[in-house]
Protein backbone atom coordinates (compact mmCIF):
# COMPACT_ATOMS: atom_id res chain seq x y z
CA UNK A 1 0.00 0.00 0.00
CA UNK A 2 1.62 3.41 -0.43
CA UNK A 3 2.30 6.06 1.22
CA UNK A 4 -0.76 8.55 -0.51
CA UNK A 5 -3.58 5.38 0.17
CA UNK A 6 -3.00 4.88 3.98
CA UNK A 7 -2.84 8.78 4.01
CA UNK A 8 -6.43 8.99 2.71
CA UNK A 9 -7.62 5.56 4.55
CA UNK A 10 -5.86 7.04 7.85
CA UNK A 11 -7.75 10.80 7.43
CA UNK A 12 -10.76 9.24 6.17
CA UNK A 13 -10.70 6.85 10.01
CA UNK A 14 -10.20 10.18 11.26
CA UNK A 15 -13.43 11.80 10.20
CA UNK A 16 -15.33 9.19 10.50
CA UNK A 17 -14.35 8.77 14.15
CA UNK A 18 -15.36 12.86 14.52
CA UNK A 19 -18.23 11.89 12.67
CA UNK A 20 -19.35 8.82 14.69
CA UNK A 21 -19.41 11.33 17.93
CA UNK A 22 -22.77 12.62 17.22
CA UNK A 23 -21.40 15.70 15.73
CA UNK A 24 -22.28 17.15 12.43
CA UNK A 25 -20.75 19.66 10.21
CA UNK A 26 -22.57 22.94 8.95
CA UNK A 27 -21.72 26.85 8.91
CA UNK A 28 -22.52 28.75 12.47
CA UNK A 29 -25.32 29.53 13.45
CA UNK A 30 -27.68 30.82 16.36
CA UNK A 31 -30.98 31.77 17.57
CA UNK A 32 -32.66 34.55 19.99
CA UNK A 33 -36.36 34.61 20.42
CA UNK A 34 -38.22 38.14 20.13
CA UNK A 35 -40.96 38.90 21.98
CA UNK A 36 -43.61 40.23 19.97
CA UNK A 37 -47.02 40.17 22.27
CA UNK A 38 -50.25 39.65 21.75
CA UNK A 39 -52.02 39.82 18.51
CA UNK A 40 -55.73 40.19 18.64
CA UNK A 41 -58.24 41.11 15.74
CA UNK A 42 -61.09 43.39 15.90
CA UNK A 43 -64.90 43.47 15.87
CA UNK A 44 -67.76 43.95 13.42
CA UNK A 45 -71.14 43.24 14.30
CA UNK A 46 -74.55 44.89 13.80
CA UNK A 47 -77.65 43.75 15.46
CA UNK A 48 -81.16 44.72 15.21
CA UNK A 49 -84.58 44.92 17.89
CA UNK A 50 -87.86 44.24 16.58
CA UNK A 51 -89.20 47.86 15.12
CA UNK A 52 -92.59 48.92 14.74
CA UNK A 53 -94.66 49.71 11.44
CA UNK A 54 -96.86 53.19 11.14
CA UNK A 55 -98.88 51.46 8.19
CA UNK A 56 -99.54 48.16 8.16
CA UNK A 57 -101.91 48.48 4.76
CA UNK A 58 -103.85 45.10 3.75
CA UNK A 59 -103.62 45.98 0.27
CA UNK A 60 -101.01 47.91 -1.11
CA UNK A 61 -101.60 50.52 -4.18
CA UNK A 62 -99.04 52.50 -6.11
CA UNK A 63 -98.34 55.90 -4.00
CA UNK A 64 -98.67 53.79 -0.35
CA UNK A 65 -95.70 54.32 1.93
CA UNK A 66 -95.11 52.54 4.83
CA UNK A 67 -92.47 53.02 8.10
CA UNK A 68 -90.73 51.08 10.12
CA UNK A 69 -88.42 52.45 13.48
CA UNK A 70 -86.34 50.56 15.05
CA UNK A 71 -82.58 50.12 16.54
CA UNK A 72 -79.34 48.65 15.49
CA UNK A 73 -76.32 48.04 17.57
CA UNK A 74 -73.19 48.38 16.02
CA UNK A 75 -70.04 46.51 17.21
CA UNK A 76 -67.02 48.30 15.42
CA UNK A 77 -63.37 47.91 16.58
CA UNK A 78 -60.37 48.47 15.22
CA UNK A 79 -57.75 51.25 14.96
CA UNK A 80 -58.25 51.41 11.01
CA UNK A 81 -61.66 50.73 10.52
CA UNK A 82 -63.93 52.09 8.26
CA UNK A 83 -67.17 50.30 7.25
CA UNK A 84 -70.58 51.40 5.32
CA UNK A 85 -73.74 51.13 6.91
CA UNK A 86 -76.52 50.25 4.44
CA UNK A 87 -79.91 48.57 3.60
CA UNK A 88 -80.01 46.01 1.07
CA UNK A 89 -83.30 45.18 -0.75
CA UNK A 90 -82.23 42.58 -3.28
CA UNK A 91 -83.67 40.05 -1.39
CA UNK A 92 -86.78 41.52 -2.25
CA UNK A 93 -88.47 38.85 -4.45
CA UNK A 94 -91.64 38.04 -5.65
CA UNK A 95 -94.05 35.27 -4.26
CA UNK A 96 -95.21 34.36 -7.65
CA UNK A 97 -94.74 37.47 -10.42
CA UNK A 98 -92.41 40.26 -9.82
CA UNK A 99 -93.65 43.58 -10.74
CA UNK A 100 -94.79 44.81 -7.40
CA UNK A 101 -91.53 43.63 -5.87
CA UNK A 102 -89.62 45.26 -8.53
CA UNK A 103 -91.70 48.42 -8.23
CA UNK A 104 -90.92 48.84 -3.79
CA UNK A 105 -88.39 51.34 -3.18
CA UNK A 106 -86.46 50.80 0.41
CA UNK A 107 -84.36 53.65 1.97
CA UNK A 108 -83.17 54.26 5.16
CA UNK A 109 -82.22 57.04 7.69
CA UNK A 110 -80.38 57.02 10.68
CA UNK A 111 -81.79 59.92 13.21
CA UNK A 112 -80.48 61.90 16.05
CA UNK A 113 -77.24 63.31 13.99
CA UNK A 114 -74.52 64.01 15.10
CA UNK A 115 -73.53 60.41 16.56
CA UNK A 116 -69.95 59.89 17.20
CA UNK A 117 -68.52 57.28 14.65
CA UNK A 118 -71.14 57.28 12.40
CA UNK A 119 -70.82 59.54 8.94
CA UNK A 120 -74.09 60.10 6.47
CA UNK A 121 -72.37 59.83 2.67
CA UNK A 122 -75.50 61.76 1.45
CA UNK A 123 -76.67 59.04 -1.29
CA UNK A 124 -78.54 56.88 1.51
CA UNK A 125 -75.55 55.24 3.09
CA UNK A 126 -73.37 55.80 6.27
CA UNK A 127 -69.79 55.17 7.19
CA UNK A 128 -68.86 54.41 10.46
CA UNK A 129 -65.68 53.44 12.69
CA UNK A 130 -64.56 52.69 15.92
CA UNK A 131 -66.15 55.67 17.72
CA UNK A 132 -69.33 54.12 17.11
CA UNK A 133 -68.49 50.90 18.99
CA UNK A 134 -71.44 49.85 20.67
CA UNK A 135 -73.66 53.20 19.84
CA UNK A 136 -77.19 52.41 19.45
CA UNK A 137 -78.86 53.80 16.23
CA UNK A 138 -82.21 54.72 15.81
CA UNK A 139 -83.43 54.27 12.69
CA UNK A 140 -86.18 54.55 9.93
CA UNK A 141 -86.58 52.62 6.70
CA UNK A 142 -88.95 53.67 4.91
CA UNK A 143 -90.91 51.43 1.87
CA UNK A 144 -92.97 53.09 -1.12
CA UNK A 145 -94.71 51.99 -3.55
CA UNK A 146 -94.56 54.72 -6.33
CA UNK A 147 -97.35 55.80 -7.87
CA UNK A 148 -95.67 55.98 -11.30
CA UNK A 149 -93.91 52.95 -11.13
CA UNK A 150 -96.16 50.63 -12.76
CA UNK A 151 -98.40 51.01 -15.99
CA UNK A 152 -101.67 50.33 -16.44
CA UNK A 153 -102.81 47.00 -13.70
CA UNK A 154 -98.92 45.78 -13.53
CA UNK A 155 -97.79 44.62 -9.85
CA UNK A 156 -101.76 43.73 -8.65
CA UNK A 157 -102.12 41.08 -6.36
CA UNK A 158 -98.78 39.82 -5.80
CA UNK A 159 -97.16 39.06 -2.86
CA UNK A 160 -93.65 39.89 -1.05
CA UNK A 161 -91.75 39.27 2.16
CA UNK A 162 -90.34 42.62 3.82
CA UNK A 163 -88.66 40.50 6.14
CA UNK A 164 -85.82 40.06 3.33
CA UNK A 165 -85.24 43.93 3.60
CA UNK A 166 -81.49 43.56 5.93
CA UNK A 167 -79.73 46.21 7.53
CA UNK A 168 -75.66 45.60 5.90
CA UNK A 169 -72.39 46.97 7.68
CA UNK A 170 -69.61 46.36 4.95
CA UNK A 171 -65.91 46.93 5.71
CA UNK A 172 -64.47 49.58 3.31
CA UNK B 1 6.37 -28.38 -10.33
CA UNK B 2 3.35 -26.04 -9.94
CA UNK B 3 2.06 -24.54 -12.84
CA UNK B 4 1.78 -20.84 -12.92
CA UNK B 5 -1.68 -20.11 -13.75
CA UNK B 6 -1.05 -16.12 -13.39
CA UNK B 7 -2.34 -14.34 -16.86
CA UNK B 8 -0.90 -11.08 -15.48
CA UNK B 9 -1.38 -8.49 -12.98
CA UNK B 10 -5.14 -6.42 -13.65
CA UNK B 11 -4.65 -3.02 -15.28
CA UNK B 12 -4.53 -0.39 -12.88
CA UNK B 13 -7.45 1.94 -14.08
CA UNK B 14 -7.79 5.91 -13.45
CA UNK B 15 -9.72 7.01 -11.04
CA UNK B 16 -13.08 7.51 -12.28
CA UNK B 17 -15.02 10.78 -11.20
CA UNK B 18 -18.54 11.98 -12.15
CA UNK B 19 -18.44 14.91 -14.03
CA UNK B 20 -19.17 17.75 -11.64
CA UNK B 21 -22.15 19.02 -11.80
CA UNK B 22 -23.07 23.15 -11.58
CA UNK B 23 -25.77 24.33 -9.87
CA UNK B 24 -27.41 27.39 -10.50
CA UNK B 25 -28.73 29.27 -8.01
CA UNK B 26 -31.59 30.84 -10.33
CA UNK B 27 -32.53 27.28 -10.89
CA UNK B 28 -32.85 26.52 -6.84
CA UNK B 29 -34.46 29.84 -6.37
CA UNK B 30 -37.47 29.08 -9.19
CA UNK B 31 -38.03 25.53 -7.68
CA UNK B 32 -38.50 26.97 -4.19
CA UNK B 33 -40.85 29.87 -5.41
CA UNK B 34 -42.66 26.73 -7.03
CA UNK B 35 -42.93 24.98 -3.94
CA UNK B 36 -43.92 27.81 -1.62
CA UNK B 37 -46.73 28.82 -4.77
CA UNK B 38 -48.08 25.11 -4.44
CA UNK B 39 -48.32 24.98 -0.68
CA UNK B 40 -50.54 28.40 -1.04
CA UNK B 41 -52.61 26.95 -3.03
CA UNK B 42 -53.20 23.97 -1.40
CA UNK B 43 -54.10 26.28 1.63
CA UNK B 44 -56.57 28.14 0.05
CA UNK B 45 -58.05 24.82 -1.47
CA UNK B 46 -58.53 23.99 1.84
CA UNK B 47 -61.49 26.04 2.30
CA UNK B 48 -61.09 29.63 3.01
CA UNK B 49 -61.44 32.60 1.18
CA UNK B 50 -60.16 35.96 2.17
CA UNK B 51 -62.73 39.03 1.93
CA UNK B 52 -63.31 42.37 4.05
CA UNK B 53 -65.49 41.59 7.24
CA UNK B 54 -69.42 41.92 6.94
CA UNK B 55 -72.34 41.69 9.16
CA UNK B 56 -75.98 41.46 8.87
CA UNK B 57 -79.60 41.81 10.36
CA UNK B 58 -82.72 41.60 8.70
CA UNK B 59 -85.44 43.94 9.71
CA UNK B 60 -88.82 43.06 11.09
CA UNK B 61 -91.03 43.08 7.87
CA UNK B 62 -94.63 41.62 7.79
CA UNK B 63 -95.78 39.52 4.41
CA UNK B 64 -97.64 42.30 2.15
CA UNK B 65 -99.71 41.99 -0.75
CA UNK B 66 -100.80 44.71 -3.59
CA UNK B 67 -104.32 44.79 -4.56
CA UNK B 68 -106.82 44.58 -7.26
CA UNK B 69 -108.58 46.95 -9.33
CA UNK B 70 -111.20 45.49 -11.49
CA UNK B 71 -114.85 46.78 -12.45
CA UNK B 72 -117.50 45.11 -14.33
CA UNK B 73 -120.36 46.86 -16.29
CA UNK B 74 -123.49 44.67 -17.28
CA UNK B 75 -126.69 45.89 -19.03
CA UNK B 76 -127.45 47.65 -22.22
CA UNK B 77 -128.81 51.06 -22.76
CA UNK B 78 -131.23 50.26 -25.36
CA UNK B 79 -131.30 53.36 -28.27
CA UNK B 80 -135.30 52.40 -28.92
CA UNK B 81 -135.87 54.18 -25.22
CA UNK B 82 -134.12 57.26 -26.64
CA UNK B 83 -135.96 57.45 -30.29
CA UNK B 84 -139.21 59.35 -31.16
CA UNK B 85 -138.54 62.13 -28.26
CA UNK B 86 -140.12 65.59 -28.51
CA UNK B 87 -137.89 68.65 -27.28
CA UNK B 88 -137.51 68.31 -23.99
CA UNK B 89 -138.91 64.72 -23.23
CA UNK B 90 -136.08 62.88 -21.48
CA UNK B 91 -135.63 59.21 -20.76
CA UNK B 92 -133.47 57.76 -18.32
CA UNK B 93 -131.69 54.14 -18.29
CA UNK B 94 -129.44 52.62 -16.37
CA UNK B 95 -126.04 50.10 -16.46
CA UNK B 96 -124.93 47.94 -14.01
CA UNK B 97 -121.68 49.03 -12.47
CA UNK B 98 -119.84 46.38 -10.07
CA UNK B 99 -116.55 47.17 -8.47
CA UNK B 100 -115.25 43.46 -8.54
CA UNK B 101 -111.28 44.34 -7.09
CA UNK B 102 -110.61 44.64 -3.75
CA UNK B 103 -110.09 47.90 -3.32
CA UNK B 104 -111.71 51.32 -3.40
CA UNK B 105 -112.12 52.97 -6.95
CA UNK B 106 -113.14 56.65 -7.90
CA UNK B 107 -115.25 56.76 -10.94
CA UNK B 108 -115.54 58.79 -13.68
CA UNK B 109 -117.53 59.10 -17.15
CA UNK B 110 -116.60 60.83 -20.55
CA UNK B 111 -119.11 61.04 -23.04
CA UNK B 112 -118.75 62.52 -26.64
CA UNK B 113 -121.37 62.94 -29.58
CA UNK B 114 -119.87 60.52 -32.30
CA UNK B 115 -122.67 61.58 -35.17
CA UNK B 116 -125.55 63.55 -36.24
CA UNK B 117 -126.94 66.85 -35.41
CA UNK B 118 -125.16 68.50 -32.52
CA UNK B 119 -126.77 70.33 -29.98
CA UNK B 120 -129.59 68.07 -30.62
CA UNK B 121 -129.63 66.28 -27.24
CA UNK B 122 -128.38 66.91 -23.93
CA UNK B 123 -127.34 64.09 -21.54
CA UNK B 124 -126.45 63.96 -17.42
CA UNK B 125 -124.93 61.42 -15.74
CA UNK B 126 -125.39 59.40 -11.68
CA UNK B 127 -124.11 56.63 -10.12
CA UNK B 128 -127.07 55.54 -7.54
CA UNK B 129 -127.00 52.65 -5.28
CA UNK B 130 -127.86 49.07 -6.35
CA UNK B 131 -131.33 49.72 -4.49
CA UNK B 132 -132.07 53.02 -5.52
CA UNK B 133 -134.27 54.33 -8.44
CA UNK B 134 -132.21 56.41 -11.02
CA UNK B 135 -133.32 60.76 -10.64
CA UNK B 136 -135.54 61.52 -13.41
CA UNK B 137 -134.41 64.10 -14.23
CA UNK B 138 -131.16 63.65 -12.94
CA UNK B 139 -130.44 66.84 -12.19
CA UNK B 140 -126.86 69.26 -13.35
CA UNK B 141 -125.73 70.35 -16.00
CA UNK B 142 -125.27 68.80 -19.65
CA UNK B 143 -122.29 66.84 -19.02
CA UNK B 144 -121.69 66.17 -22.85
CA UNK B 145 -118.21 66.16 -24.01
CA UNK B 146 -116.63 66.40 -20.80
CA UNK B 147 -115.51 64.20 -17.81
CA UNK B 148 -117.98 63.58 -14.61
CA UNK B 149 -116.20 62.22 -11.59
CA UNK B 150 -119.53 59.49 -10.03
CA UNK B 151 -118.43 58.73 -6.89
CA UNK B 152 -116.06 56.03 -5.10
CA UNK B 153 -117.20 52.88 -5.19
CA UNK B 154 -115.80 50.46 -1.92
CA UNK B 155 -115.23 46.97 -2.90
CA UNK B 156 -117.58 44.45 -4.06
CA UNK B 157 -120.25 47.78 -4.09
CA UNK B 158 -123.19 47.41 -6.62
CA UNK B 159 -123.96 50.35 -8.22
CA UNK B 160 -126.64 51.84 -11.19
CA UNK B 161 -124.89 54.28 -13.36
CA UNK B 162 -127.90 56.34 -14.71
CA UNK B 163 -127.75 57.97 -18.22
CA UNK B 164 -130.42 60.89 -18.80
CA UNK B 165 -130.52 61.51 -22.43
CA UNK B 166 -132.91 65.22 -22.95
CA UNK B 167 -133.99 65.85 -26.55
CA UNK B 168 -132.88 69.35 -26.85
CA UNK B 169 -135.55 72.44 -26.71
CA UNK B 170 -133.77 73.76 -29.98
CA UNK B 171 -133.71 70.74 -31.64
CA UNK B 172 -135.53 70.02 -35.16
CA UNK B 173 -137.94 67.20 -36.37
CA UNK B 174 -135.73 64.24 -37.75
CA UNK B 175 -132.73 65.35 -35.91
CA UNK B 176 -130.75 62.02 -34.85
CA UNK B 177 -127.31 62.00 -33.44
CA UNK B 178 -125.03 58.74 -31.54
CA UNK B 179 -122.83 59.30 -28.71
CA UNK B 180 -119.95 57.51 -26.74
CA UNK B 181 -119.97 56.90 -23.05
CA UNK B 182 -116.19 55.92 -21.97
CA UNK B 183 -116.91 54.85 -18.03
CA UNK B 184 -112.77 54.90 -15.55
CA UNK B 185 -112.29 53.24 -12.65
CA UNK B 186 -109.26 54.95 -11.33
CA UNK B 187 -107.65 54.07 -7.56
CA UNK B 188 -108.94 56.46 -5.30
CA UNK B 189 -106.73 59.47 -4.46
Amino acid sequence: MNKLTKASIAGAAGIALLLGGAGTLALWNDSASITAGDITSGTLTIDGSSGTWDNEWDLWVPGDVATYDGTLTIGATGDNLSAILSVDDSGLVGIGNTEFASALEVTFTVNGLPVAGVTDNGNGTYTVTEAADAAVLDVTVTVTFPANSVQNLEGQDQTVNLNAVSFVLQQQ
Amino acid sequence: MPRNLSVGAPQRQPAHRAPRRRVSLRGVFTSLCAVTVGIFAAVLSAGGTYALWNDDTAIDGPVVTSGVLDVELSGVLESTHWSKLLPGERHVQFVVVTNTGNIPIDLSALSAQTSGDPGSFELRLELVGEADACSSPIPGADALGSTVGLGIMAPGEVSHLCVDVTLSATALPGDDADFSLTLTAGQEP
